[in-house]
């Protein structure tokens, strides 16, 4: 009787236990968030988008920085009739107290055209009525960044310039 | 004893329990799903000269003193995004006329716009011609016009002398 009591317990905490030294692995490179109450989840697949230095235009007369499919975003909202939005929000990108301001982002997901990121700094990803049929399918979307700077480059202070980004899954 | 062995084993349990389900990733969901997004704007200086050959022309006199004068002989123009600290350097080689016929550079003097002329630093030595200190947002932009100056000693035998004088722009 002391036995199988011990082993239940044993067997109840490994079953708790059991997803705990995978979580790390799982956070390595991704991060998650989740909606338990819309029965959604929203992943992506990296933590840092380094778009490194800057190329130049075909005519060599600009330049810019590009990364294609620099993220992924995964997603899935599995209740049915429910509404959801994708959205991206931005802050300027800054190094120290200089700035470069977050409309010179633009972004897209693959085959689709560049998107220019709103001055507000936020911009719709996607959205449930642009997959009828499929809105509970697990949706995975790459998005290549771009960024196009509005004067010369020699005219922006030089350093290593950061932007916090954020996707955010919207139940209206 | 036994009882308190047992009661002790118990709250074991229920800590245990409890600490796995403080552990589960459903318990805790992992926040926003953020990254950044950077980028290196990198250093760049824009520095020329207006020509690469100045001709003192022909010799004048004032007061009985024997002097070559060239007034804006050169505009020095530049443009740099450094934020911080920079400086412009000019050195020179001693006036030759090919063979063993020589004088120093120091006979020459420069002033930038309307300032008191000042000898050119002797061969191998630098003066600094224009500084922008820590400029604090304010990127580097501007034109320099150098004027020279040269008063004969009369040691100078006669022929056509040359000196090669080089600016150039320092960054930290």
């Amino acid at each position: 009787m002391k036995r199988s009591k011990t082993v239940k317990y044993f067997l109840i905490i490994l079953l708790l236990a059991g997803p705990v030294p995978a979580q790390p692995l799982l956070k390595a490179w991704v991060i998650e968030d989740e909606y338990p109450e819309y029965e959604a989840w929203l992943q992506i697949s990296t933590a840092v988008v380094d778009l490194g230095l800057p190329q130049s235009t075909f005519d060599g007369k600009g330049e810019y920085w590009e990364l294609e499919e620099a993220l992924v975003v995964f997603f899935q909202c599995r209740r049915e009739n429910q509404p959801w939005q994708v959205q991206l929000g931005a802050g300027d990108f800054s190094s120290g107290k200089h700035t470069i301001h977050i409309n010179s982002l633009y972004w897209k997901t693959r085959d689709g055209r560049y998107n220019r990121m709103p001055g507000s700094g936020r911009a719709r990803l996607a959205e449930s009525k642009d997959y009828p049929g499929r809105e509970t399918d697990l949706h995975i979307l790459p998005l290549s960044f771009l960024v196009e700077p509005q004067k010369e480059l020699i005219k922006i202070p030089a350093g290593e310039y950061e932007a916090r980004i954020s996707i955010t899954l919207f139940f209206p | 004893m036994g009882d308190t062995l047992r009661k002790a084993g118990k709250r074991l349990v229920v800590f245990l329990l409890l600490l796995c389900l403080f552990l589960q990733p459903g318990f805790f969901p992992v926040a926003a799903a953020d990254f950044s997004i950077r980028l290196t704007v990198p250093v760049r200086v824009e520095f020329e000269l207006s020509t690469d050959f100045v001709d003192l022309g022909p010799p004048r006199t004032q007061n009985n003193i024997l002097y070559y004068e060239q007034k804006n002989a050169v505009r020095l123009s530049f443009r740099t995004n450094l934020a911080s600290g920079w400086e412009i350097h000019v050195t020179g080689s001693d006036f030759s006329a090919g063979d063993d016929r020589s004088f120093p550079v120091s006979r020459l003097q420069w002033r930038i716009q309307q300032t008191s002329y000042r000898p050119m630093p002797p061969a191998g030595e630098y003066a600094v011609v224009a500084r922008g200190e820590n400029t604090g947002g304010r990127q580097g932009q501007g034109q320099i016009n150098i004027s020279y100056y040269l008063e004969l000693q009369g040691d100078e035998y006669e022929g056509p002398y040359t000196a090669l004088i080089t600016y150039t722009f320092f960054v930290p």
